[in-house]
């Protein structure tokens, strides 16, 4: 059986606090806090002690990322990050000029989209972001998957991991409505989207991230080791590459195909629009789902579907063993056909809905 | 020698990164700029129709509420009437008019505005109150939420 889940951090130095900064070249944060000690008397060097900043930057330093045949997937993670972080900025301008009442939801969007300098394209980075937010959490979960990434020690990223996708699914449902819905719903996901679904996933997220950097990346059974990147600044900076060509290629997007405004522009009456609001792509498997198995059944299957994803680093026992495990690479590629499956027909609906609008509030016949 | 080329080409290279950054982030600062310094509501143009007689030697100014903004219309000692957005710009309380001093009046931090809604030095507000369009047929008004330009 091969050692594959070494921890990339070995740091945790136990030296006492008081030699901390007893080495005469060592250029710790805590040393560099020091000349703030002294001249605003804020005690950091006792604080940047406290907090460990010392070992933090040790561990830092010391901290690698293994290179090997699939390391390009590693790049997912990060990238989600990014985007989520360019979701918060953009949601908070959003914030400044939307206005969450049945009255001006509609109004205000419009007024941003029409009026604000760069408001378009405000609303337009935060539609494409979000997009890619959900692709690369998918691309990621599902790399995550097949490389057996869940194994021991890192169930707690894997169960984490899955949470936050759903908490992705949860503010992608909640926020591309906003501008057409009223009353109680409006306020109800307008608190979900901006207030309860961001609160756990500034949690779950930095409780996610902060342990992946601990316990470090894992490497699929069976992978040659090619070497190790430091992570600082080695890994790091070719990171943040990735993220520049990324946000320009978001930038590009949202500067060259803004968000469709149909709805949006027309600030007549509401819902005129309604044949056209269908679920995003990313929702499409989960609705239709729900057209074949409606009211209790279809929840309890999805219910059984997500406790069982949670449960995959305690199912797949061989995994756990660091043996490869085939029936996991089986069940993997059947739940990618299941979702790629009901989303096309999930797209093969809609297009039958447009063609026939009158009939669209009959349920559907199959 | 060598080690001073070195230095020099390290230079100029985190030179042309400096740039770089730089270039990257000043339209995006400047961007940001405008965008939060648009003045504007969604609910401009928005008007609600009232009477002129509504507005009595007794009762010479009335509150009204246009897309949920407050809007308080006056007829001033000349009887012209005037339309004018009620929101204290100090901290956007709502402020009355007071017909036996003419003037508008804000409880809130005693703020004080003349007749034509001009902030009065010495109290809080530093800004006018904005006079709104208002057009009137005999005895039939309308009030706008847009304000009249100033010249």
């Amino acid at each position: 059986m091969e050692q594959s889940n070494t921890t990339a951090i070995s740091g945790g130095t136990s030296k006492h606090p008081t030699e901390l900064h007893s080495g005469p070249h060592s250029e710790s944060v805590a040393e560099l806090l020091h000349v703030g000690e002294i001249s605003n008397g804020l005690h950091l060097h006792e604080v940047a002690q406290a907090l460990h900043l010392k070992q933090l930057q040790d561990a830092i330093k010391q901290k690698s990322v293994p290179k090997h045949g699939s390391s390009i997937w590693y790049y997912m993670g990060g990238l989600t990050m990014f985007f989520i972080v360019i979701q918060v900025v953009s949601g908070l301008m959003l914030l400044v000029y939307f206005e969450p009442t049945t009255q001006l939801a509609l109004k205000s969007t419009a007024m941003l989209e029409n009026q604000v300098p760069y408001g378009w394209l405000v609303r337009s980075l935060h539609s494409w972001t979000a997009h890619a937010v959900l692709l690369m959490t998918l691309l990621h979960m599902f790399s995550a998957y097949f490389m057996k990434a869940y194994r021991p020690p890192r169930e707690i990223l894997w169960v984490s991991g899955v949470a936050l996708f759903a908490i992705v699914m949860g503010m992608g449902y909640t926020g591309y409505l906003l501008p057409e819905l009223s009353g109680k719903t409006l306020r109800q996901f307008f608190a979900l989207h901006v207030g309860v679904l961001p609160g756990l996933l500034a949690v779950l997220g930095v409780l996610h991230v902060v342990t992946a950097g601990f316990i470090g990346s894992s490497t699929p059974i069976g992978a040659k080791v090619k070497k190790r990147i430091l992570f600082f600044p080695n890994y790091v900076m070719s990171e943040l590459v990735v993220w520049l060509v990324a946000f320009a290629a978001i930038f590009t997007l949202s500067w060259v195909m803004p968000v469709a405004m149909s709805a949006v522009t027309s600030v007549g009456p509401k819902f005129t629009a309604t044949q056209w609001i269908r679920p995003e792509w990313f929702f499409l498997f989960l609705s239709q789902t729900f057209r074949y198995l409606s009211g209790w059944i279809g929840n309890s299957f999805v219910l059984v579907l997500f406790l069982g994803w949670l449960s995959i680093p305690w199912l797949d026992r061989r995994s756990r063993k660091n043996e490869k495990s085939r029936a996991f690479n089986y069940i993997g590629i059947a739940i990618i056909l299941y979702m790629t499956i009901m989303t096309t027909l999930g797209y093969m609906t809609i297009a039958q809905e447009k063609d026939a609008p009158k009939t669209e509030q009959t349920p559907p016949t199959k | 020698m060598a080690g001073e080329a070195v230095q020099k080409r390290r230079r100029f290279l985190q030179g042309v990164l400096g740039a770089a950054v730089t270039s990257f982030f000043v339209p995006i600062v400047y961007g940001m700029g405008r965008f939060f310094s648009f003045e504007g509501s969604p609910i401009a143009g928005a008007s609600l129709k009232m009477s002129a007689a509504d507005l009595t030697p007794d009762a010479p100014s009335k509150l009204i509420e246009i897309g949920g903004e407050p809007v308080i219309v006056v007829r001033a000692v000349d009887n012209s009437v005037h339309a004018y957005t009620a929101t204290c710009p100090h901290l956007g309380c709502v402020v009355t008019y007071q017909a036996e001093n003419p003037g508008f009046f804000c409880k809130c931090h005693n703020g004080k505005f003349d007749a034509k809604g001009v902030n009065l030095p010495g109290s809080k507000p530093q800004e006018p109150l904005k006079e709104l369009v208002l057009k009137s047929q005999a005895d039939d008004l309308e009030v706008f939420l847009t304000p009249i330009k100033q010249a």
